[in-house]
């Protein structure tokens, strides 16, 4: 049918684009804890190709289970859920938010057994199962790692990279994907492309976060250095980019999207200038993202 | 003929072909428990004979002449193509002569109804403010616009009566890319001082008239307006005119592409499906078929079985759909673009809802969100 009325399938697109949009991210974790720790000499180039593998193999195999699940189990003809899935992606997400070390194929197995079990008892609790899965599953990868995030090449190196440029590039230490806040920018600026993306809770949530930051300056103590510092080491852009954002784990009523955005702002901010706690990002995101339903509540004036 | 036609912010222009089907085969019309019915098998009626009477007053017509066969709660008049005619004796050189009461008495007489409500109650009752909304008000439907264009005058000359005879503020409604008839209301508006000309932009679903209430006329209830569209303003026309009912219609007719429509002038009572096959030729084999807002999803199984009357608006004959609905991605869309604020995602759907459909249009999904009952 024509552009205009009812369009084909929509939600193809959308997570098409969310693929598209952490393709930067992938690329540069595999150029970081691959190809540079590669050409240092402390892994093989098996193990360094190994960050490319990983996402396209768990790309598949969530496609592979949700096949499962909606044809096999839920006996669906069409294929459509399965297509419109955006578990692979989410599963993505999670990948990044591993740390380069010798667990990291732990992650695929991981991240789809948590899958199945949560999907199952998804229905029967009725709790946001993308928020809970997300959580649980941060938590999982923190404990493994002991939150050592250093790939070998880093861990030999006698000094951190303090410079906030250097770190708003990605040279800091960090997870898989998360370290680079310009590849998170421009996957941000693909997602704008995508009309479903929920593109204010990124900006609200970093207004929020920017407002706190700015009284810690003044009232904390805190150098405009460090906070640049905190703000880039912390993954924080990639957790309000797409782990925040993610449409099924996030308020629906605009109202409910801009407190949810500010509150995880602000407890971001509280989380990585004072208690420099950078797993923090993901409980702030976690909570409130398990708290959605109750945001959707709130009706407030604002603009609606 | 072209039109301007803006719709999700999306402004077209669109090729409108203009169609007639005023001999139908037959008419038919159903028969509700306790209407009055004026006819029996086998008698020979004129056009504008009474057939029926509703419980609620609404009377029915004949809108083709010929011989009655009454089956199965169905009276049917088969066309004999003579289109006789009953004139009335009550017919009025000008209508600007027609007193108050004048006017009450025949639409009440002829059981002339808006939005399956009738005016007379309207008319007796306390109205402080007439609207005539010239615009269509579901997306990508023509009729009023047309309708409006054929009778210009005579449209304008029945709400300046009205608006003097009820000493009531009149307003008429028309859509800011509808130049047609903005044009031609404007080299003569200067001639109807009692008529408020107000030209707003046409964006679904804003035209309704509970929110052009709450948008340009906070300061009236609702109750208090006497709303018309352009078919229920001309039927006032013909009842004073004439003293006869309108025996004819327009409906559009959309075979899925948003920049082609037709509009086909009809009998009240032809057979809608045969009406399209004639006209358009085509056929509805593998098509997906709704009626008046193709946004509600409300598909009609049978065109075949359908009969024109002031329900019937639009015809939107799509390929058929071959995307299912799948699980909510929880994007809120619907929530952004719905126009009262309401939450279609709730499990029960808000009473306020004005079922404008604009929330399964978005709906990346294809969920069908106001099918939960209210």
């Amino acid at each position: 049918m024509e552009k205009g009325f009812f369009k084909k399938n929509k939600i193809l697109g959308i997570n098409l684009l969310y693929i598209l949009s952490v393709l930067p991210l992938i690329i540069f974790g595999f150029y970081k804890n691959g190809i540079v720790v590669y050409q240092h000499d402390f892994i093989s180039l098996l193990l360094a190709l190994q960050y490319l593998i990983i996402p396209i193999v768990i790309i598949i195999l969530s496609y592979v289970f949700e096949t499962y699940y909606y044809m096999g189990t839920k006996k669906e003809e069409d294929t459509n859920s399965v297509v419109n899935s955006i578990v692979p992606y989410v599963n993505v997400l999670c990948y990044l938010v591993c740390a380069p070390n010798d667990y990291l194929w732990l992650t695929i197995p991981l991240i789809i057994v948590l899958d199945v079990l949560l999907k199952f008892i998804d229905s029967k609790l009725a709790i946001n199962q993308i928020a809970l899965f997300k959580g649980i599953l941060f938590g999982v990868m923190t404990l493994m790692n002991n939150l050592n995030y250093a790939n070998l090449y880093e861990a030999s190196l006698s000094s951190q990279v303090t410079d906030p440029a250097m770190l708003f590039i990605g040279n800091g230490i960090g997870a898989i994907g998360v370290t680079s806040s310009l590849c998170a920018l421009i996957g941000y600026i693909i997602l704008l492309f995508n009309s479903y993306y929920k593109k204010d809770i990124p900006i609200v949530a970093f207004i929020g976060y920017a407002i706190v930051s700015i009284i810690m300056y003044f009232v904390g103590g805190l150098s405009f250095n460090d906070i640049l510092v905190n703000t880039f080491n912390s993954g924080l852009l990639f957790a309000l980019i797409y782990v925040a954002s993610l449409s099924t784990a996030t308020p629906v009523i605009r109202s409910g999207r801009i407190i949810y955005a500010l509150l995880v702002g602000v407890l971001c901010a509280i989380s990585v200038n004072i208690l420099n706690m950078d797993i923090g990002v993901y409980i702030v995101i976690l909570v409130l993202g398990l708290l959605s339903p109750i945001f959707d509540k709130f009706k407030l004036s604002l603009g609606e | 003929m072209k039109l301007t036609y803006k719709f999700n912010n999306d402004e077209k222009r669109l090729d409108i072909e203009r169609l007639d089907y005023l001999s139908p085969l037959d008419t038919e019309i159903y028969v509700r428990e306790g209407d009055t019915i004026y006819v029996k098998d086998g008698d020979y009626l004129y056009i504008n004979q009474l057939i029926k009477e509703s419980t609620s007053g609404i009377k029915t017509y004949a809108t083709i002449s010929g011989t009655v066969e009454l089956k199965d709660g169905i009276i049917k008049v088969i066309n004999d193509k003579s289109d006789s005619s009953f004139v009335s004796e009550e017919a009025v050189s000008k209508i600007d002569e027609v007193k108050k009461e004048e006017i009450i008495k025949r639409c009440e007489s002829l059981g002339i109804d808006y939005e399956n409500k009738l005016i007379v109650n309207k008319l007796k009752g306390n109205s402080r403010l007439l609207i005539v909304n010239a615009m269509d008000v579901e997306p990508y439907q023509f009729n009023n616009n047309y309708l409006f264009q054929d009778n210009v005058s005579i449209l304008l000359d029945t709400i300046s009566l009205i608006s003097k005879r009820f000493n009531i503020d009149a307003y008429l409604l028309l859509n800011k890319y509808d130049d047609n008839n903005v044009n031609a209301v404007k080299k003569v508006i200067r001639n109807y001082s009692d008529i408020n000309l107000k030209v707003i932009e046409d964006v679904f679903p804003f035209n309704t008239n509970q929110l052009v209430v709450k948008k340009f006329f906070k300061e009236y209830k609702y109750d208090d307006i006497l709303f018309l569209d352009t078919f229920a303003l001309y039927k006032i026309f013909y009842a004073i005119k004439n003293g006869l009912p309108v025996s004819e219609r327009y409906i559009t007719v959309n075979l899925g592409d948003p920049n082609k429509a037709y509009v086909i002038k009809t009998k009240y009572g032809a057979n809608v499906g045969e009406m399209i096959k004639e006209t358009i030729k085509v056929d509805f084999i593998d098509k997906d078929i709704y009626l008046n807002n193709f946004m509600r999803k409300v598909k009609c199984d049978n065109l075949d079985s359908l009969i024109v009357t002031d329900n019937i608006k639009s015809v939107f004959i799509f390929p058929k759909e071959d995307i299912l609905p799948s699980k909510c991605i929880k994007c809120g869309k619907c929530v952004d673009i719905c126009p009262v604020g309401i939450n279609p995602l709730a499990k029960k759907l808000d009473s306020a809802c004005i079922r404008c459909g604009l929330c399964n249009y978005v709906c990346p999904a294809n969920i069908n969100l106001i099918s939960k009952e209210k």
